[in-house]
């Protein structure tokens, strides 16, 4: 009797300590999170050097 | 004493154990002929990049990739990168940017003035499951912040965040490699849409300039 109340009491203490951490985000929070354009702090100065070639090799 | 035992057992059967740590590795990596063939026509147009690797680990949890959790949502065991999180999204980036058309350079090759240049943190990459009624999802969150730079004066930066859903019965290692797969092949290729939407401004950008060799292999 005394061993099924200990394993009654021992089944309830899990249910209670089912406080998992939910450490990743729900889809919303990632939405917000995910940035959405580029923050440019500088511009690149035009170089003369192989401008011909940009984007042209195979 | 045999009914304590079963009755020991039950109890912790209905918690819903999964006590076993979990291993996930990297996406496969897809052959190169395959990566080639993506890459004909391709928004990358051949413009070099060099992508350090790896990138910075800045994560809150450093120790662990994700967590295995029992029905009570409690944590209960560990799920383990066989690979540096930082070499992980690197290593991505660089095959996503091969499979657009991109020529990545490895990390010692000398950037030319138009050379553009990669470098990242890695936030996030975590696994978790979701229990629902009958099945499982796992969620797999994976963060990065890229920062772009030439050395003719270019400096841009953004942050990624992408989550990667994967549903099954149970929570084995099959479900949350799926998942680790589809969280990195997501942020990968945000990251080269971005890239490549950043790169349509500046068409100067990505010469082949650079003094050193194409690298044979990314890392």
């Amino acid at each position: 009797m005394k061993r099924s109340r200990l394993l009654i009491a021992l089944g309830l203490l899990l249910t209670l300590v089912a406080c998992g951490r939910h450490v990743v985000l729900d889809p919303e929070t990632v939405d917000r999170v995910n940035e959405r354009a580029w923050t440019v702090k500088s511009e690149p100065r035009r170089v003369p050097v192989n401008v011909a070639d940009a984007g042209s090799s195979p | 004493m045999r009914k304590l035992a079963l009755l020991a057992a039950t109890t912790l059967l209905s918690t819903g154990c999964a006590f076993a740590n979990v291993d996930v590795h990297p996406p496969d990596t897809p052959p190169g002929a395959a990566l080639a063939a993506d890459a004909r026509g391709g928004p990358g147009r051949g413009r070099e990049v060099i992508v350090y690797a790896p990138f910075a680990d800045a994560r809150y949890e450093i120790t662990r990739c994700g967590m295995q959790k029992n029905g009570y949502n409690m944590d209960t065991a560990d799920v383990k990168c066989t690979e540096p999180p930082g070499r992980w999204v690197a290593d991505a980036l660089a095959i996503e940017l091969q499979r657009a058309g991109y020529k990545p350079l490895r990390a010692d090759a000398v950037p030319g003035p138009t050379t553009i240049v990669v470098r990242g943190t890695v936030h996030q990459l975590f696994l978790e499951p979701k229990h629902d009624f009958f099945t499982l999802t796992v969620e797999g969150d994976v963060s990065a912040r890229l920062v772009v730079s030439t050395a003719s004066g270019l400096l841009a930066e953004r942050a990624f965040y992408v989550k990667g859903m994967e549903t099954g019965l149970a929570s084995t290692e099959a479900t949350f490699q799926a998942s680790a797969d589809k969280a990195t092949r997501h942020i990968a290729r945000a990251m080269v849409i971005a890239l490549t939407q950043l790169l349509e401004r500046y068409p100067d950008l990505g010469a082949p300039s650079a003094s050193a060799p194409v690298a044979g292999g990314i890392r």
